[in-house]
């Protein structure tokens, strides 16, 4: 828990032209620990969370990861410093099959005399290893995904997070039980403490409170484009985190708030 | 799933074995309807082929009839590729056709008007095939247009600049041997327009099959903003996918010009419904669903032999028009069929999947 840092965001700001989005946010995640992200509508979590990712470039203020700055701010370049980002409606193509999905836009190919020739055995290998050892057994790597549940489709979002070669060190993953049901929630959480476990950090955004204070190690909570808390998760119940996400402050006199 | 997980009783040692017992059934049942649909246009090709040689082997069974349409339907099918290209990410490409008759008047307006070097002629026309292609990028990326009105649009034009470029009359005067020779030549016997296409049908089908480029032109169909999210430069596909169908629909002029000899004002828009007739319908052969390259080239085929066939036993010419447009309708049909198909056959396997995996793929706190 008291290892450095892995992502950190300092002074973060970012606004659609007068609206300002996002306003001086800084934040940490270290490995091995699941940073819950809340926030009311429009508090500035999905912004917030396009720049770690890279679809955003920040007006000012600085990301780095492990220590580096994190430029360009394009997709490839937070991949390649390795950050993924699971989106909330997963991007997945339904007319292609699991392998396919999972190593879209980063196939790997054998050069036959220059050509990019899809290695498409060893692609099928890997994505099947990569599931295997997530615990899942969807028997078919060429199946179309268009027919799996929401649950499965979550874990091939995942999936394609995994199979990269530079080693994701920061997994962001934005609601990703919103659509799910209560079984196939549980084993997507069970899979995040999972990814945890084996040293990712992960950052969930989340609508649902009680579920990711039982299972973030600390908390960032946005208020209106800003941090209003950014700390364990120890200490906070149910109401007192609302009171943060609507009212900004914990109203209890003593507490540390930031 | 939640059902599922209650139904499982306590002996499933049992219910296992039915389940696996019913998955291979299902299999075999799934392969059979599988294998129908993906090999169901290749035999529809050899039937057509037979039932019109048995009744009318002196005309149709001959050699040199099926010399004459593998050769004359080249241009065709190479339309009907260029048209695949932008239909794979769901673009749908109406310049292919004006752009193949721009091509035909082009080339022969510079070497036999102009007087320019054969060479430098096709360079030029595949440069205007390049130019052309990124038009209708443009078009679509930049101004927001859907394809098929913007691809329409730059038609009539194209239309319209072949009409002004021959000046409306058939240029027939002064085309050298060297450049009729390009289509009628042949090279120990086989004709060289089939030496070409089979050249482009491998090359393309590589290419969209063995490379990434296929599968993200797919992935595009299937989730434009999730195939950007995943790191592809969805631009840069969309142009090479545009640019693609107006050289491939600039060459099969290039090809309809030097096997004609002539270059006619109003060449082209003819060509589009067969090629987007043998794109829909190839899209319901081999990879079912999928709009793929050599599907297209069987349905053009399959297309052209039986409106052949057809002819030989005495029917008007205008059932060629007929049966193109039924081939659309049929082609859609049995495409959106078998999407609904695979559909329903995910779905089976993901139950029989967590039918199978219930027990073990229980949530552990």
């Amino acid at each position: 828990m008291s290892a450095a840092p892995v992502l950190e965001a300092v002074d973060v700001s970012k606004s659609y032209g007068r609206v300002r989005a996002v306003t001086d946010v800084s934040f940490d995640v270290r490995p091995g620990e699941i940073l819950g992200v809340v926030g009311d509508n429009g508090a500035g979590k999905s912004t917030l969370m396009s720049m770690v990712s890279g679809a955003l470039a920040p007006d000012s203020g600085h990301l780095r990861v492990a220590g580096r700055d994190l430029t360009p701010h394009t997709i490839g370049a937070a991949r390649a410093a390795g950050i993924e980002m699971i989106y909330q409606d997963l991007g997945l193509s339904d007319n292609l099959s699991i392998v396919e999905n999972v190593f879209l836009g980063r196939e790997w190919t054998g050069g036959v005399r220059g050509l990019p020739v899809l290695r498409k055995r060893a692609m099928r290998e890997r994505t099947r290893a990569v599931l295997e050892e997530l615990g899942i057994d969807l028997h078919d790597m060429n199946v179309l995904v268009e027919g799996l549940s929401g649950g499965q489709r979550q874990m091939v979002a995942i999936a394609r997070a995994l199979v990269t070669e530079n080693e994701p060190r920061v997994m962001v993953m934005d609601e990703p039980t919103a659509a799910l049901g209560t079984t196939e929630s549980d084993g997507v959480n069970a899979l995040i403490r999972r990814l945890r476990d084996r040293g990712y950090a992960v950052i969930v955004i989340s609508h649902r409170i009680p579920e990711i204070l039982s299972m973030a190690d600390r908390l960032l909570v946005m208020k209106g484009g800003r941090n209003v808390y950014h700390g364990p998760t120890e200490g906070l119940d149910v109401e007192r985190c609302v009171q943060l996400i609507v009212a900004g402050t914990l109203a209890t006199a003593g507490e540390a708030v930031r | 799933m939640t059902a599922a997980a209650t139904k499982t009783p306590p002996g499933r040692g049992r219910a296992v074995v039915k389940q696996s017992a019913d998955r291979s059934r299902a299999g075999a049942g799934e392969r059979a309807v599988e294998g129908v649909s993906r090999f169901g246009l290749l035999g529809m090709l050899v039937l057509v082929i037979a039932v019109f040689s048995v009744l009318t082997p002196d005309t149709y069974f001959t050699t040199t009839n099926f010399r004459l349409i593998l050769v004359n339907q080249t241009v065709t099918v190479i339309v009907a590729m260029a048209a695949t290209l932008p239909l794979l990410a769901h673009y749908l490409d109406a310049s292919v056709g004006p752009m193949l008759g721009l091509a035909q008047g082009v080339s022969i307006w510079l070497i036999a008007v102009q007087g320019v070097p054969i060479w430098l002629a096709l360079v030029a026309v595949l440069a205007v095939g390049v130019a052309v292609g990124l038009l209708n990028s443009l078009l679509v990326l930049k101004f927001g247009m859907s394809s098929i009105i913007a691809t329409l649009a730059v038609g009539s034009l194209l239309m319209g600049l072949l009409y002004m470029v021959t000046g409306g009359r058939v240029l027939y005067q002064n085309v050298p041997p060297a450049f009729t020779e390009i289509a009628r030549g042949d090279l120990g016997g086989v004709p060289l327009p089939l030496i070409y296409l089979v050249v482009l049908v491998l090359a393309l089908e590589f290419i969209v099959v063995w490379t990434p480029f296929g599968q993200r032109l797919y992935a595009m169909d299937g989730n434009l903003r999730g195939a950007a999210r995943a790191g592809i430069d969805v631009r840069s596909y969309t142009i090479r996918a545009f640019v693609g169908a107006a050289v491939l629909a600039s060459l099969a002029g290039v090809l309809l010009a030097s096997r004609i000899g002539s270059a006619q004002p109003t060449v082209g828009e003819q060509f589009l419904l067969p090629a987007f007739a043998a794109a829909f319908l190839g899209a319901a052969a081999l990879r079912p669903g999928r709009v793929n390259i050599l599907g297209t080239v069987i349905a053009a085929y399959f297309i052209t032999f039986t409106i052949a066939g057809l002819q030989h036993l005495g029917a008007a010419t205008w059932i060629e028009r007929v049966f193109n447009g039924l081939a659309v309708i049929a082609g859609v049909s049995v495409a959106a069929w078998s999407v609904r198909r695979r559909r329903q056959l995910a779905v089976r396997h993901v139950e029989r999947l967590e039918h199978d995996t219930t027990p073990k793929g229980r949530p552990t706190p």
